[in-house]
Parts: C-alpha cells; structure tokens; sequence
C-alpha cells in the first residue's frame, strides 16, 4: 500500500527550514552582520548592595593602612631600642660581630700592637747596631806630614 | 585596584627593610676592602728581592776585627823595635806589619761599609731619592776603598807605604762623613717607619673600638683617648718632618764633607719623635687592654 507523502504543519516547515540554513555554514558566515557590537546588558545594580561593597572596600583599605603604620612604627620603636652598635650596623650595613669574632680581632689588634712595640725598640737613635769599627785610622811609619 | 596598589606599597617598605642592609653591607664591604688594601700596600713591607746577606756579613767583619787587632798588635811591637834598633831588619819588619795592618784595616771598613749598605737598603721608611742618593755615595766608597787595597797591596817598601798612607787619610775623612751620614738616615727611617705603622695600627683599633663599643659613655670616654693620641701623632709628625726636611737639605751630593763635626743635627727632633710615638703606643695598648 502506497503512502501519500504526508504534509507537514507550517510551524513545523519553518523550523526544518532554520535548522537547514544554520546547518549551512557558508550562509551562515555571509549572513552574519560585521562590526557590529554585540548588545550590551547594563546590569541594575542594587544601591544597597553597592553601598555595601563601597562600605567593605574601605574597610579593607583601613586595615591595610593601619597595617602599614603599625609595621613601619615596629620599625621605628626598634631602632629607638636598639644598642648603639647594632644601630649603627643597621645603618652601615655591617653585621654586628659576635663576641668570639670581637675577641678573635682584639687579639689579632694586640698581637699587630706587641709587633710594633718590637719595631718601636729596635729603632731607638740613641742606640746603633752598627757602630763605627774600632780600628786605629792614624798607622805608619813615619809620621804622615798632614798630621804633624 | 587602590588595594592592589597599597599592596604593592607595603611589599616595598618590607623589602627595603630587609634587603637594603644587605645591599649596604656589601657596598661598604667592599670600599672597606679596597681601602685596606691600599693602605696595607702602603704600609705593609715590600719583600726584599735578594737574601738577606746581614748574617754572613757579620761573621765576616767579627772574624776581619780579629784579625786586624792580631796584626795591629804585631804592628805596634815592630813599629817600637824599630823606633829603638834603627836597624834595616827591624825597618823590614815595620813596613811588612804596617802594610799588612793596613790591609786588615781596609777590609774591615770596607765589609763595614758593605754592612751599612745593606742595612740602609733594607731600612724602609725613608723616601726614594735620599735612600738612593746615599745608597750611591756608600758604592763609590767601597770602590774608593777596594784601590786603596790594591795600592795598599802592592806597597813593599817604606815610601809606598808613606804615600799610601797619605791617601789614607782622604779616604778616612769621607768614610766619617758617610757613615755618620748613614746611620742617621737609618734612625730616621727606623723611626718612620715604626710611626707609620702606628697611625696605621692606630686607625683600626678605632673602628674596632667603634664598631664593638655598647656603652655610649664609655664609646666617648675612648673617643676622647684616640682624639689625644692623634694629638700626639700631630706632634711627631712635624718633628719627623723638620728632620726630613734637614735631612734633604743636607745630604746631596754637593755637600757631605762637614757632618761629622755636627752639621747634620737632627738628633734631638729625632729623639723627641721617638718620645711621641713611645706614649702613642702606650695609650693604643691602654684602650686595648680596656676592651
């Protein structure tokens, strides 16, 4: 039994059509506009919510301030406290010696001090290690005629 | 974006605070070094390029004065048989013990003069062109003295002797001045030298004291030591100066005959240097026992 082709219902028609130029996409491509910005949604924001946010906002800023001038007058409070010596290593840049190397340099300071004390002696003018040879200057025979 | 930016400012306080010492520390480090090192080059000692000959030069000038008090005593016996005897015997023994004494006398000048040479070329402290300058009178001495062995030498008899005795008396008179001319320039370069190295000495027991000192009263009590200590230095120095000073004017070539009889009087600025630089080192080991 031969079935008539059945005819479809216009809505149904049209959507097959769609589906067919969609599915097309060398149609597709002409068919879509250029330059041309898609549509934007400006979004209604609440105000109470805003308000809200601004509020956390600056709340956040605040403490992150505060953060900042407790750090920076830690820093100051210490310096202030600080001994002298490590003051002014922080301000020079040096490390402060520990007691061992402090001990190790005045020992090294006394010992270039003691080397000295022996140069010191042993330059005294009042003393020379080459004194003139004892030797009599005036030998002969006869009496030379310059020293008569 | 202000959070992002007040971010940004406390990550560079932190790293400012922790990591600027650090940059500092070795900047200063590092001109610290580079200035140690210039001034060690300036003061340390420069190796000497020959070995040190002192030693065998003493041996030899001790074993050259034996000898020449051993002729000089045979010397004078046969000088006094001669003045007595009058005869051609005791006249051949005068002039073969004159001659040979005075030919151990020749060399015992001559190695003495070698041994100052040698102890002015090692002595630092004292400026180039003097030390040289010296270093060149004392080479033209011994060559002086090494003729004077020869003609000495070949002297057989009692007129050779008589002349070179003669010449004698020259070489006597510029070896005085030499030698005095000498050991007062290696006085004053042994004291120089002994002031350098205490300024020197002194600078880092200062920065040690400086760097290591905890108490602020105590820091300017020693402050107020090294302020009276570079007083003293002040004050040597100007006596070294005034010596140097006479020292240049006095010993060039042109001049050098009329010292000995004490023309060359720099012996009191110099003793009273030498005082200075006695109570510097003093004070420098009082504040380094006190550390």
């Amino acid at each position: 039994m031969a079935q008539t082709p059945t005819k479809l219902p216009p809505a149904e028609t049209e959507q097959k059509d769609e589906v067919v130029a969609l599915s097309n996409q060398t149609q597709f491509s002409a068919e879509e506009p250029l330059f041309e910005n898609p549509p934007s949604f400006v979004e209604e924001k609440d105000p109470a919510l805003v308000a809200a946010e601004q509020k956390k906002n600056a709340k956040t800023k605040k403490f992150l301030i505060a953060g900042v001038i407790v750090f920076v007058g830690l820093i100051v409070v210490s310096a202030l406290l600080m001994k002298p010596q490590q003051r002014r290593s922080l301000l020079t840049g040096q490390a402060p010696e520990t007691q061992t190397q402090t001990q190790a340099r005045t020992d090294e300071l006394k010992k270039r001090l003691d080397e000295v004390n022996q140069d010191f002696q042993a330059a005294d003018p009042s003393k020379s290690d080459l004194p003139i040879p004892p030797v009599e200057m005036n030998i002969y025979i006869d009496q030379p005629a310059a020293s008569q | 974006m202000k959070k992002f930016a007040c971010l940004a400012s406390a990550v560079v306080l932190v790293f400012f605070a922790t990591a600027a010492p650090v940059f500092a520390q070795t900047s200063i480090q590092t001109s610290s070094q580079s200035a140690t090192a210039s001034v060690s080059a300036m003061v340390s000692p420069s190796p000497s390029p020959t070995p040190d000959i002192m030693p065998q030069l003493r041996d030899l000038y001790k074993n050259q004065l034996e000898t020449y008090r051993t002729d000089e005593q045979a010397y004078q016996i046969a000088r006094q048989q001669y003045y007595q005897l009058q005869t051609l015997v005791s006249l051949e023994e005068a002039v073969k013990t004159t001659r040979q004494v005075m030919l151990a006398r020749t060399e015992v000048l001559y190695t003495y003069l070698q041994m100052l040479r040698t102890t002015l070329q090692q002595t630092q402290g004292i400026e180039f062109g003097l030390k040289q300058n010296q270093m060149n009178k004392l080479t033209q001495l011994l060559i002086d003295f090494k003729q004077h062995h020869v003609e000495v030498d070949s002297a057989v008899d009692r007129s050779s002797i008589a002349q070179a005795v003669t010449d004698f008396g020259a070489l006597q008179k510029r070896f005085q001045d030499v030698s005095f001319q000498t050991l007062t320039l290696i006085s004053y370069g042994r004291v120089q030298s002994v002031y350098d190295k205490t300024v020197s000495i002194e600078g880092d027991i200062k920065q040690h004291v400086e760097q290591n000192e905890t108490d602020a009263l105590r820091l300017s009590e020693k402050q107020r030591a090294f302020a009276q200590i570079e007083s003293t230095f002040s004050d040597t120095d100007v006596l070294l100066k005034k010596v140097l000073t006479n020292l240049e004017a006095n010993l060039n070539p042109q001049k050098g005959q009329q010292y000995y009889t004490g023309g060359l009087n720099v012996n009191d600025s110099l003793s009273s240097a030498y005082g200075g630089i006695s109570r510097s080192l003093s004070f420098l080991q009082e504040v380094l026992n006190n550390i």
